[in-house]
């Protein structure tokens, strides 16, 4: 340890030296306030044995100049005097001296003084590195959240790109859609696209959970649930849709029967030129058919959600589409959307929503954008909302292959990728398999 | 996490609390899985407290059968809230589980 002794006196400062060496430390001299300044700037010293009266610069004096100094890190100081009453020790103190030694002193006082300083000069580094510590890993703490919230949105980002950007691929059937984003990432994702000349196959998904894994797993669904998206997606699969959802719960299941995440979907084609629709559900909300007549039926044939038990049975329904005929698919987040008293707004709001489309002539999609979002009120929606139209068209001109203007006008407007939707219409079409064919 | 738990003639029975929700399903998920190695396998969890919960909350009531199951026990659920209820049947889940009125009754049917 190196202490720094200041004394004017050279007879005083030369016997404090003399102890201090015998007792193995190593010593600076300064003969004032300012060279001793200057050692402690220029030095690493931590210890200072310092006289109170000094011409120049005075005990008192320097312990202030040092405390209004940055050195980097805390200097112990002694000051010796020959003063002794509570005045005096109040002055040095508030100056900034941490000890006292009142002259004349005996050594061995001086010497247990030191290790006190010593001490409390240990305590002092430890604190400082413990403190660094801590600066440290909450500055990477902080890095690893942004990193994990720059990935979540990118994950997010990645996610919507694929949901469709135009309903061509189910023309001439008309498809809309609504999606309304929660602010976490979470799991909606739909799609359709086109089997054989004849036949669309489309879907609805939910991911349970949120964060990482669930947006990791609604990513790389939306990836595989196309033909051609993934290892095993070969188009065969997609015809049945029972087998393809039986198949696509054996891919999610976990073999040690850990459920963390899981999906509830609805899976179907359509088959263009008849209206057929064959439909099986996981779990999912069941649909709803808003008939051009402005009846509303209910498909309920329903299994249990993808990913949570091995070896499930679908079954799929059969339902045709009349001209003018909807099939909605929509997730939870519809009837769950909470007012701000807790009220969920349900199936009956639901189905009010598509009564009034009808009865209005209105889009569908626009009334339940809107009355969703009063129904919420200004809060974030706590879960996704997303809703899938699929809409046989009342005549069939679409079929001579002007459909590419029926459109997603849904999402316009009603969705954070309502503008990049409005941009994608005009930009060729790519069939969905070719756009998810990675290597 | 904390859950009431007591064995009654070999059989679990454990109060889930008034949230399963996303934030509290890792703390469920271990303190089921610890009771379920410990015990015979055979579990009652009474909602009747529960009256949040969501997907996380399904997820760590269905992991808690698998673990059931895989020691020849099972999960029997009582108590249910209607909007609990309402969840178990959109997924489908209560084609799953044996659902009883209460303890009494989901006890009588274990033992």
């Amino acid at each position: 340890m190196k202490i720094l002794v200041i004394d004017d006196a050279a007879d005083a400062r030369l016997y404090v030296s003399l102890l201090l060496r015998r007792w193995g430390y190593e010593v600076l001299e300064a003969e004032d306030g300012h060279a001793g300044l200057g050692l402690l700037l220029a030095q690493d010293v931590r210890l200072v044995i310092c006289d109170w009266m000094m011409p120049g610069m005075s005990g008192p004096e320097l312990c202030r100049a040092v405390r209004t100094t940055d050195l980097g890190h805390y200097a112990y100081i002694i000051l010796l005097t020959g003063r002794s009453d509570s005045a005096d020790l109040v002055e040095g103190l508030n100056a900034g001296a941490d000890d006292f030694v009142t002259k004349p002193f005996e050594a061995q006082v001086l010497r247990a003084r030191l290790r006190v300083g010593e001490r409390i000069l240990a305590l002092e580094q430890r604190l400082g590195e413990q403190n660094r510590d801590l600066l440290e890993s909450r500055n990477q703490l902080a890095q690893a959240y942004h990193q994990i919230q720059a990935d979540l949105a990118t994950a997010a980002r990645i996610q919507r790109q694929l949901l469709p950007t135009s309903d061509q691929a189910a023309s001439p059937f008309r498809a809309h859609w609504l999606f309304l984003p929660a602010a976490q990432v979470s799991g909606d994702s739909f799609n359709f696209f086109e089997l054989a000349p004849d036949l669309v196959g489309f879907y609805h998904l939910d991911i349970s959970g949120h964060g990482v894994p669930a947006a990791l797993l609604s990513v790389s669904l939306s990836r595989s649930l196309v033909p051609g998206g993934g290892p095993g997606t070969a188009v065969a699969d997609f015809f049945d849709p029972a087998t393809f959802l039986a198949d696509l719960n054996r891919q999610l299941t976990s073999r040690d029967g850990e459920v963390e995440n899981y999906a509830t979907i609805a899976y179907g084609t359509l088959e263009k030129h008849t209206g057929r629709v064959r439909l099986a559900l996981a779990g999912h909300p069941y649909p709803l058919i808003l008939r051009q007549s402005g009846v509303i039926d209910i498909l309920q044939q329903s299994g249990l959600p993808v990913g949570m038990f091995p070896e499930v049975d679908y079954r799929a329904e059969e339902v045709q589409l009349a001209p003018g005929d909807k099939l909605v698919l929509y997730s939870d987040g519809v009837t769950e959307c909470r007012n701000r008293h807790g009220e969920a707004f349900d199936e009956s709001r639901l189905r009010a929503s598509l009564s009034f489309a009808a009865q209005t002539g209105m889009s569908l999609t626009a009334v339940l954008d809107e009355r969703l979002r009063d129904w919420r009120g200004p809060q974030d929606f706590e879960d996704d909302i997303s809703l899938l139209v699929l809409e046989r068209p009342l005549t069939l001109s679409g079929l001579s292959g002007s459909s590419g203007s029926s459109g997603s006008s849904g999402s316009s407007g009603s969705s954070d990728r309502g503008n990049r939707s409005g941009q994608d219409m005009r930009a060729p079409q790519i069939p969905p398999a070719a756009e998810r064919t990675t290597p | 996490m904390n859950l009431e738990h007591r064995t009654q003639e070999g059989v679990d029975i454990v109060k889930l609390p008034e949230r399963l929700m996303m934030a509290d399903a890792a703390g469920a998920r271990a303190t089921l899985k610890e009771i379920i190695d410990r015990g015979s396998g055979k579990l009652i969890l009474n909602l009747s407290p529960t009256s949040f919960m969501d997907s996380s909350g399904l997820a760590v009531i269905v992991s808690a059968l698998q673990a059931a199951r895989k020691r020849e026990g099972d999960v029997y659920l009582c108590g249910m809230s209607n909007t609990v209820r309402a969840l178990f049947e959109l997924t489908r889940l209560q084609t799953v589980f044996q659902i009883f009125d209460d303890e009494t009754v989901a006890l009588r049917a274990f033992t």
